[in-house]
């Protein structure tokens, strides 16, 4: 960051619109800071306990001469539940989405100041003036960074960042301020 | 703030735990009630098959008990994790409530300010997207976040139905 031709950055400015997409990713990203993602061996292996159970309760049914059909049943049974609960989830978040969606109309462009003291948000409707005490957590999604204060979020796209500040770079600087 | 400060109203919120259930709802609204017929196919199609499966031969109705129990156990394992996200998120707000303290909300003809130990917002009243009447208080709700104010919050001598009536004058004007 600090190349010798320019000083170290001790301010941070940028102004951005929204976007459904990225800021879909970043409620991804903002949850996971509040309950990190189970490793990968640990959900391997839930999974084998799974369907070994199911294996075990196949054979316990055959051996009570019935037809392991009654498993597949159970599955599709399963599946329906599944379909729909994902159905119900992906027609509720369209909706949170496009309520979302409407307030940015009229908030049109956010501009966001990060320096040593904190952060300050501004937009058509609203100013936002926030210490770094009230930032719980900071979190790199693809195409972003997201903060999250309490349970709101803030979405910084990495295009909106200026010219030879990288995502990295930002994210290295708030943590730098945020120890402080 | 510089413009005149007639007829705020200001106080420390409680947020009782009732009121905010209710208002997390809040940005996921917009569809009507009917739309719950749409299940009525899916049952039918039960009990077709139900009754399809009852002339193939007794022995089906295990296989209906076996669709039922994985239903079953989905639905039951979704409930426990719709449940457990729900304590998350409630021990979340509370914690960064709890730091957040003294908090003050207040309510002047062109904005709505909150004001927290370790920020400061302001909402023109352009910014609020709702507002929304709710059992025992009044739900504001911003883009996905939602601020519920308690009736018995409220200042001596107001109200809540006089409290929105007053914060949609004040909407209305901007």
């Amino acid at each position: 960051m600090d190349d010798g031709l320019s000083p170290a950055r001790d301010t941070i400015e940028v102004t951005f619109t929204y976007e459904r997409a990225l800021w879909r990713r970043a409620m991804t990203g903002w949850w996971q800071s509040v309950i990190p993602p189970e490793p990968f061996i640990k959900r391997a292996i839930t999974w084998a306990v799974i369907w070994f159970g199911l294996l075990i309760v196949t054979l316990g049914i055959a051996a009570f001469d019935l037809t392991p059909f009654y498993t597949v049943a159970g599955l599709v049974g399963a599946g329906v539940m599944v379909s729909s609960f994902a159905y119900l989830q992906r027609t509720r978040m369209g909706r949170f989405w496009d309520n979302v969606g409407r307030h940015w109309d009229r908030a049109g462009p956010t501009h966001v100041r990060f320096d040593a003291t904190g952060l300050e948000i501004r937009d058509d409707v609203s100013e936002r003036r926030l210490t770094w005490a009230a930032i719980d957590a900071v979190k790199a999604v693809k195409g972003g960074t997201v903060f999250r204060s309490g349970i709101s979020m803030l979405v910084v796209p990495d295009e909106a960042l200026p010219d030879g500040v990288s995502p990295t770079d930002f994210r290295a600087l708030v943590t730098g301020w945020r120890a402080q | 703030m510089s413009e005149s400060e007639n007829g705020a109203i200001e106080f420390t919120p409680s947020f009782p735990p009732a009121l905010e259930k209710q208002a997390a709802q809040l940005p996921l609204r917009g569809r009507s009630w009917l739309w719950n017929l749409m299940w009525l196919p899916l049952m039918l199609l039960f009990l077709l098959a139900l009754n399809i499966s009852d002339r193939m031969g007794s022995d089906d109705w295990f296989f209906m008990a076996g669709i039922g129990t994985g239903l079953a156990i989905v639905f039951l394992w979704a409930m426990v994790e719709v449940y457990a996200n729900g304590r998350y998120l409630s021990t979340l707000t509370a914690e960064a409530r709890e730091k957040a303290e003294p908090i003050r909300f207040r309510f002047t003809p062109k904005r709505f300010v909150l004001e927290l130990s370790n920020a400061r917002t302001e909402y023109l009243w352009s910014a609020i997207d709702e507002i929304a009447k709710l059992r025992g208080g009044t739900g504001l709700r911003i883009a996905a976040m939602v601020y519920a104010v308690a009736d018995e919050d409220l200042p001596e001598g107001l109200d809540g139905d006089t409290f929105r009536a007053r914060l949609n004058a004040w909407r209305d004007a901007a």
